[in-house]
C-alpha cells in the first residue's frame, strides 16, 4: 500500500501544507496585527510603561520588520510569540497543549460520527422504505438541523440537571475540567453534541451510497457464492459504499475542529477552541493568530489524512 | 438571418409554464415540506408583527419575576433580569430571518452575475473565480466569519457581510456549473446564432433555466446562515444587547440551566424547529424542481 | 438415462411494476442430468436468465417467484429456509455472470474472493488459499500465485472471467450455472472461456447450464437446449436435432440469423422481425404469432403446448416446421416477416 509514488506524495503535500500554514498565518498577521483595539490599547499606561511594552513586543518595529521577524521566529523556531494579555506566556506551547485537548475531544467525535452514522445509514439502507428507513432518514434531517450548541444545551440539561442526582453532578462542565485530560466520562457528552448534526450527514450519505452498492452485480456473486447476509453487508456492500461517503470527511473533520469553538466555550474544555474565541474577546491578537496557524496546519493534514484514506479503502487509486 | 430568428424562436427554452406547474403539483403532495412552509409563513407573520407590537418592550427590565417559568402574563416565562421572553424571542425571530434572508440575498446578487460571466466566458477570469473559490473552501468558514465580525464589529450588516464571505462560494459554483452545461444546448446556440446580445442571453436564456436549482440552493442557504449567526450571537460577537438573537438568548439562558431551563429552551427549540423547516422545504423543492436527483 | 440431478415444475417468476405485473418467466418445466451440458437461448427479454436466477433463489427485487418447484435431490429449493438456500449456493450450484468487470468486487483482492466461496462452506482458511492457487491454474490463469494478490482492476477482461469460473468450481459444484458469461468478452477471448467450460465439464463432471442469446455458443458447447420466448419454452431437445430440423418457427428463425461463412449466397443477414412480446400483456394464442411467418388461425387463440416432434424433441406450435416446409414453402423463403411464408397472407404480400 505504502509505494514510492505514495511516499513522494505525502511529502510533496507536507510541503505544501507548510507553504498553506505560512500564507494563512501571514495573512492574518498583516491583517489584524496593530489594529486599533487591542489589549495594549485598553490598558491605562503610567511614564514610559508603553514605550517599554511596545519595545517588548517589537510593536515599535516599522511592520515589514514585524512581520520579517514573525516568519523568522515561526519558520527556525516555530515560535509563534507572546500573548498580549498574559505577559511572558509563550504561544507555541499553550496552543500545542490545547491542541492535545481538542484533538482528543475532536477524535472522540469524529469516531462517533463515523460509527454511528455509518450504522444508522447502513439499516436504513438495508431496510429501505420500512418505517425504520423512514424514521431514520426524518431523524437524519432534524439531526442536521440542531445546532450543536443545541445539542450541547439539551444534554447538559438531561444530563447534569434532570439526572443529577443520577450522574452525582458528573457532567456538570461549568465546575471545571478536571486537569488537561478529561476523563472519558467528560468526554463523550462534548463529543456526541460536536459529532451529532455530522452524524446525522453521514447516515444521508451512507444510505444512498448503500441504496446504490446493493444492487451492483458483484453483491448479487457474493450471494451466489453462498456467503452470510451480514458479511456480504459489511465486507462486500460497506467497503463500497464508503468511497463516497469518504469525500464528505474532509469538510466533516473541519467541521468538527470549528465547532469545537462552541462546545469547548459550553463544556468548559480548555482547548483550541476556547482559547480563540476568549482571545478574540480580550483582543489578544497574538493569540488569534497563533491560534489560526495551528487550525491551517490542522485542515491541511486532515485533508491529506482524507486523501490517504481513500487509497486504503479503493485500491484502483494509487498516487 | 431571418431562418436563424424563426429557428431561435421555435427552439424555445424547455417549456416553462410545465415545469412550474409540475413541480408545484409535486411539492403539494410532500406533506413535511407543505407543513414547513406554513410553519415558515407563519413565522414571517409574528415577526412583521413584531415591528408594530410586541406582548412588552422586548427589553423592559424587571417586568417580571427574574427566571420565572410560563405564566398566563408571560406565556413564555421570563429571563434573568426579568426581561418578557416571548417578546424576545419575536425580536429574535426578526434578526434570524433578516440574517437568512439577507444573507442569501447578497449571495445571489455576488454569485448569480460571477458564476454567470465565469461560466459562460470561461477563459482566465473563470480559472480565476475557481481558484478563489477553492481558496476559501480550504478555510475553516466559522474562523473567518468571527474574525471578520471581529474586525468590522458586531453589528447586523456586518454579520450578514461576514457570513455572505462564508457563503458565496456555494451559489458561485452552482451558478458556473449550470451556465457551463447550459451554454452547449441548442436553444442558446439559437440565440446566439441569431445574434442575441451576451446580457440577454444570460438573463433571458441562461438564467431562466438555471433558476430551480438556485432556488433550491438559496432555500438551504438560509438556515445556514441563520445558524451561523446564531453560532456567533452564542460566542458574544454576533448581535450585541440588549437586541435579543436567538443564539444570544441560549447563551445568556446556559449560565441559568439549572434554575431555569426554559430560557435556554425557548430559543433553542425555536432555532432548531425553524431550521428543521427550511431543510424540509429545501428537500421538498429540490425533489420538486429536479426529479432526477431523488434519493 | 440417469435420473435428473434438477428438475424445475411449473416455475413462474414475476415482477411487479407500477405498470402491472411482468411475467418473466410464465410456467416452465425442465430437467438437467448429471455431466451434461445444457443451453438455454433466446433473446433479451425472453426470461432465460430470471430462470437461471430463480433456481438459485436470486432474483433481484421486485421480482417474486410466485409457484413452481425446483427440485435438488429431490428438495425443493423454493420451500428451504434462508440458511438452507445457502449452504446450496456455490456449494452445490455455482453461479457465474455476464460482465465479469462488475461482478468481482473492486476492492477486495481477487484470490481472496474466491477463497470466500470456500470459506462460506467450511473450509479452513490454511486449505482454501492452496485451492484457490490449483483452482486458478486450471482456469488457466498465468503466474497465478502472483495473480492471486491482484485486485480486479489489475486482470484483464478475460482474466477475470476465469477468475469468476475458478470461483464458482471452487466447492466442485455438481451444477456450475453460466449466465451469458462470454457476452462481455472480445470473439477470441470468448472461444477460449468456451472451450475451457468444455474442458471442465468432460473433466470434472460438473453439469453445466448455459444462458445465452447465440445460437453459436451452443452449438460450441452444448449437448442439449431449450429455446425461451416470452417466459416459456417453445422448443427443446437435443442440440443435433434441433440444428438439423428445427420445429418451432422460433427456432427456425434464430438459427437463420447466425452469419455463416460458409453460405453460399451472400444473403442479407436475416434477423427476426418485430420486437419482444410486452411481457405485461403478452399475445393471446401463441406468443410468437404476431412475429410468425406461418401463422394460422389458430395460433391467434389458442395457446400451444409442448409436444414430441420427434425422439427427444419437443416444440409448441401447431404449425411446426415440418409442415411450414411442405406446405408454406419455407424454405425459399427469403422474406420472414410476418405471414411471408403463411397462405393466410400470401395474397398481401404478392
Amino acid at each position: 500500500m505504502l509505494t514510492r509514488g505514495t511516499l513522494i506524495y505525502i511529502s510533496q503535500r507536507i510541503v505544501l501544507i507548510g507553504f498553506t500554514v505560512l500564507a494563512v498565518s501571514s495573512l492574518v498577521f498583516l491583517g489584524i496585527h496593530r489594529l486599533p483595539g487591542d489589549a495594549l490599547f485598553s490598558e491605562h499606561f503610567r511614564g514610559n510603561e508603553e514605550q517599554i511594552l511596545l519595545h517588548h513586543y517589537g510593536l515599535d518595529q516599522p511592520l515589514w520588520v514585524q512581520y520579517k521577524d514573525y516568519v523568522a521566529g515561526v519558520v527556525t523556531r516555530g515560535d509563534l510569540g507572546e500573548s498580549l494579555v498574559n505577559r511572558g506566556v509563550k504561544i507555541t506551547p499553550l496552543v500545542l497543549r490545547e491542541f492535545t485537548v481538542s484533538a482528543e475531544v475532536g477524535l472522540v467525535a469524529l469516531v462517533f460520527t463515523i460509527g454511528l452514522g455509518m450504522v444508522l445509514g447502513v439499516v436504513a439502507a438495508v431496510r429501505q422504505n420500512t418505517w425504520l428507513d423512514y424514521v431514520l432518514t426524518t431523524t437524519s434531517v432534524i439531526g442536521y438541523s440542531m445546532p450543536s450548541f443545541v445539542v450541547a444545551t439539551l444534554l447538559l440539561l438531561v444530563f447534569a440537571v434532570w439526572l443529577d442526582n443520577v450522574t452525582n453532578g458528573a457532567f456538570f462542565y461549568q465546575l471545571g475540567w478536571h486537569g488537561t485530560y478529561g476523563s472519558f466520562g467528560e468526554i463523550w457528552l462534548p463529543a456526541f453534541a460536536l459529532g451529532f448534526p455530522y452524524a446525522s450527514i453521514v447516515a444521508r450519505l451512507t444510505r444512498a451510497s448503500m441504496l446504490e452498492v446493493i444492487r451492483q452485480d458483484y453483491i448479487r456473486t457474493a450471494r451466489a457464492k453462498g456467503l452470510r447476509e451480514t458479511v456480504i453487508m459489511v465486507r462486500h456492500a460497506l467497503r463500497n459504499a464508503l468511497i463516497p461517503v469518504t469525500t464528505v470527511l474532509g469538510p466533516l473533520v473541519i467541521g468538527i475542529i470549528t465547532g469545537g469553538v462552541i462546545i469547548e466555550n459550553i463544556f468548559g474544555i480548555p482547548g483550541l477552541g476556547k482559547e480563540f474565541a476568549q482571545s478574540i474577546l480580550s483582543r489578544d491578537y497574538s493569540i488569534v493568530i497563533g491560534v489560526f496557524t495551528m487550525y491551517a496546519a490542522m485542515v491541511g493534514l486532515a485533508n491529506l489524512g482524507v486523501d490517504l484514506l481513500y487509497v486504503v479503502i479503493d485500491p484502483r487509486i494509487r498516487y | 438571418m431571418a431562418t436563424a430568428i424563426v429557428a431561435a424562436r421555435v427552439m424555445v427554452p424547455p417549456a416553462q409554464a410545465s415545469l412550474w406547474s409540475d413541480a408545484w403539483r409535486r411539492l403539494r403532495r410532500n406533506r413535511l415540506a407543505l407543513v414547513s412552509a406554513f410553519y415558515l409563513i407563519f413565522l414571517v407573520g409574528i415577526a412583521v408583527l413584531g415591528i408594530f407590537w410586541t406582548p412588552y418592550r422586548m427589553s423592559a427590565v424587571g417586568i417580571a419575576q427574574p427566571y420565572s417559568g410560563p405564566s398566563a402574563a408571560h406565556l413564555l416565562g421570563a429571563d434573568g433580569v426579568g426581561r418578557d421572553m416571548l417578546s424576545r424571542l419575536i425580536i429574535g425571530a426578526q434578526i434570524s430571518l433578516v440574517v437568512g434572508v439577507g444573507t442569501q440575498v447578497l449571495v445571489l446578487a455576488v454569485g448569480v452575475p460571477i458564476g454567470l460571466l465565469a461560466g459562460y466566458y470561461r477563459g482566465w477570469f473563470d480559472s480565476v473565480v475557481s481558484f478563489v473559490i477553492n481558496v476559501f473552501y480550504g478555510i475553516p468558514d466559522l474562523l473567518v466569519a468571527l474574525t471578520l465580525v471581529f474586525l468590522l464589529g458586531p453589528s447586523l450588516t456586518n454579520i450578514i457581510i461576514a457570513i455572505v464571505a462564508t457563503r458565496w462560494m456555494d451559489m458561485t459554483r452552482l451558478v458556473r456549473g449550470q451556465t457551463l452545461s447550459l451554454r452547449e444546448r441548442e436553444f442558446i446556440e439559437a440565440a446566439r446564432a441569431s445574434g442575441a446580445k451576451p446580457t440577454k442571453i444570460l438573463f433571458g436564456h441562461v438564467l431562466p433555466n438555471a433558476l430551480g436549482p438556485i432556488i433550491v440552493q438559496a432555500t438551504f442557504g438560509i438556515p445556514a446562515a441563520i445558524l451561523f449567526e446564531a453560532f456567533l450571537s452564542f460566542l458574544g460577537v454576533g448581535i450585541q444587547p440588549p437586541t435579543p438573537s436567538w443564539g444570544s438568548m441560549a447563551a445568556d439562558g446556559l449560565a441559568a440551566l439549572r434554575i431555569a431551563p426554559h430560557i435556554v429552551l425557548v430559543p433553542a427549540i425555536a432555532l432548531s424547529i425553524t431550521l428543521m423547516a427550511f431543510n424540509f422545504l429545501g428537500d421538498g423543492l429540490r425533489d420538486a424542481l429536479d426529479p432526477r436527483s431523488r434519493r | 438415462m440417469p435420473a435428473p440431478i434438477l428438475e424445475v415444475r411449473g416455475l413462474r417468476t414475476q415482477f411487479k411494476t407500477d405498470d402491472g405485473m411482468v411475467r418473466a418467466v410464465d410456467g416452465i418445466d425442465f430437467e438437467l442430468y448429471p455431466g451434461e451440458t445444457l443451453g438455454i437461448v433466446g433473446e433479451s427479454g425472453s426470461g432465460k436468465s430470471v430462470t437461471a436466477l430463480s433456481i438459485l433463489r436470486l432474483v433481484p427485487e421486485p421480482g417474486r417467484i410466485v409457484a413452481g418447484q425446483v427440485l435438488f435431490h429431490d428438495q425443493d429449493l423454493l420451500q428451504l429456509t434462508g440458511d438452507e438456500i445457502r449452504a446450496i449456493r456455490g456449494r452445490d450450484i455455482a453461479m457465474i455472470f455476464q460482465d465479469p468487470q462488475s461482478s468481482l468486487n473492486p476492492v477486495l483482492r481477487t484470490g481472496f474472493q474466491i477463497d470466500e466461496a470456500m470459506l462460506a462452506h467450511g473450509k479452513p482458511k490454511s486449505e482454501s488459499r492452496s485451492r484457490t492457487v490449483e483452482l486458478l491454474k486450471k482456469v488457466r490463469i498465468p503466474a497465478a500465485e502472483s495473480r492471486y494478490k491482484d485486485f480486479p482492476h489489475q486482470l484483464s477482461g478475460g482474466m477475470r472471467q476465469r477468475a469468476m469460473i475458478a470461483m464458482g468450481l471452487a466447492n466442485a459444484p455438481s451444477i456450475l450455472i453460466a449466465d451469458e458469461p462470454t457476452t462481455a468478452l472480445d470473439v477470441t477471448v470468448q472461444a477460449q472461456i468456451l472451450e475451457l467450460l468444455g474442458d471442465l465439464n468432460r473433466e470434472l463432471g460438473t453439469a453445466i447450464v448455459m444462458i445465452t442469446h447465440n445460437m453459436g455458443v451452443v452449438a460450441g458447447l452444448c449437448t442439449r437446449v431449450l429455446v425461451m420466448y416470452a417466459g416459456e419454452i417453445v422448443e427443446q431437445g437435443p442440440v443435433d436435432q434441433i440444428f438439423d430440423n428445427p420445429q418451432h418457427p422460433y427456432t427456425w428463425s434464430l438459427l437463420r440469423s447466425i452469419p455463416r461463412v460458409d453460405a453460399i449466397r451472400h444473403d442479407r443477414l436475416r434477423s427476426i422481425e418485430g420486437i419482444a412480446p410486452d411481457l405485461l400483456r403478452p399475445p393471446s394464442g401463441c406468443r410468437f404469432h404476431p412475429r410468425c411467418p406461418f401463422r394460422i388461425e389458430k395460433c391467434f387463440e389458442d395457446e400451444p403446448k409442448l409436444e414430441e416432434v420427434a425422439v427427444g424433441q419437443k416444440a409448441a406450435c401447431w404449425v411446426t416446421m415440418d409442415r411450414a416446409r411442405k406446405e408454406m414453402g419455407a424454405d425459399e423463403l427469403v422474406d420472414i416477416r410476418p405471414g411471408a411464408g403463411s397462405g393466410l397472407h400470401a395474397g398481401e404480400l404478392l
